[in-house]
């Protein structure tokens, strides 16, 4: 894949938290997912993946439990919390208000 | 190697995400043996990722302070261990609540022991006086020697002697073995009480007849119900006589809450009348 894209700081955690939003994902599955989502453009390393998982899940953002995938493996699945619902609205909100303050600067047209 | 809960858990994760790796490679058309070494290079340095996990530092709280923040972490990690090890948890609570009865039974006896004063008026005054024997073992005054000491002595402001005795109550045909206690003259002058009931003697009290002495107390009353079971109501006001020791010359007794020397519920002048 050609164009990829870097993972802005801070970003992480948001993504993570929104993957798990619906369902309970292991690790991999979680990385598999925004991967996917993104059409393999965006990767997530697992060298920030799971010191993330575990942070968050420190902070109560997250749950997690062993259970059996479905070929049969113990996997470690997190799910969301309700303050980790709140913290992924939180950031999104902030995100999107960023996102939208950057594009409007970007688009604007400058004539001085 | 044994490695920590949390650090066994790390491993196994990791252990996971390699095998989903493997199967995802070998989906796009690789060999196994292919797939484990792309899968291997592809993560790098898995030493320093579960170490990266391990020692992942927990976000901050908005607002929360953060002194506390360890001392959460630590209650957290404790209440965890302790529901993720039932046997441990059950071993660890035994242990608490041993050392707690234990201490607190230390400090009830030292307290009522050494902390507590004795209820008694002025107790920093009071002072049990012993006789050494050459080996230096306690051993009680006897009753010369006490008669010479109170007389002769200039450093108390009183002696009292006191001696332990089992009278017998003779009481409607009963009899009742009553724990009592023989003491001097100035007793009850000395710790500042009286007896509830019967009155306190004096050095010029002489022997008085026995027939004269009505000193059932409720202790005494209760000793005797328990004793004989089959007191009356009435049976509180008939008169008592002691047998076993004719030289009773007063009798009087104290509430059944006296301490030690205590669990007496009669008392007997007890000191020799000199010539």
């Amino acid at each position: 894949v050609e164009d990829r894209v870097e993972l802005l700081p801070g970003t992480l955690d948001m993504l993570v938290l929104k993957a798990v939003s619906v369902e309970a994902l292991h690790g991999f599955g979680i990385a598999r997912w925004i991967e996917s989502v993104t059409g393999d453009r965006l990767t997530v390393e697992e060298g920030a993946l799971y010191p993330a998982l575990h942070r968050m899940e420190e902070r109560g953002w997250l749950s997690s439990e062993w259970q059996r995938t479905d070929r049969g493996r113990r996997a470690r699945y997190y799910r969301l919390t309700e303050e980790g619902a709140r913290e992924l609205r939180v950031r999104r909100e902030r995100w999107e208000g960023s996102a939208w303050a950057v594009r409007r600067v970007l688009e604007a047209e400058v004539d001085r | 190697v044994s490695l920590d809960p949390k650090a066994r858990r790390i491993r196994r994760e990791i252990d996971h995400h390699l095998e989903e790796l493997v199967d995802q490679l070998v989906d796009d058309g690789l060999t196994p043996e292919e797939a484990r070494a792309e899968a291997r290079r592809r993560f790098g340095d898995r030493g320093r990722i579960e170490r990266a996990t391990r020692d992942a530092v927990p976000l901050r709280g908005r607002g929360r302070p953060r002194v506390l923040d360890p001392l959460w972490q630590d209650l957290r990690y404790a209440v965890r261990q302790l529901v993720a090890r039932p046997l441990m948890s059950v071993l660890t609570i035994a242990t608490i609540v041993v050392g707690v009865a234990a201490t607190a039974v230390v400090f009830s006896v030292v307290h009522a022991v050494v902390l507590q004063p004795l209820p008694f008026p002025e107790p920093d005054r009071l002072v049990e006086v012993n006789q050494t024997s050459p080996q230096g073992r306690p051993y009680s005054v006897s009753e010369p020697n006490f008669v010479d000491f109170a007389e002769r002595q200039q450093v108390f402001e009183a002696m009292a002697g006191l001696g332990f005795v089992t009278a017998t109550l003779e009481r409607e045909g009963d009899a009742v073995a009553v724990e009592a206690m023989r003491v001097s003259h100035g007793f009850f002058s000395l710790f500042g009480v009286a007896p509830t009931v019967g009155r306190p003697f004096s050095a010029g009290t002489g022997a008085i007849p026995l027939s004269s002495v009505r000193p059932c107390s409720s202790t005494v009353s209760r000793t005797r119900s328990s004793a004989s079971r089959r007191r009356t109501a009435r049976g509180r006001e008939s008169s008592c006589s002691c047998r076993s020791h004719p030289t009773l010359s007063s009798f009087g007794t104290t509430s059944a809450s006296w301490p030690s020397p205590a669990s007496r519920t009669a008392w007997r002048s007890g000191t020799r009348r000199r010539s």
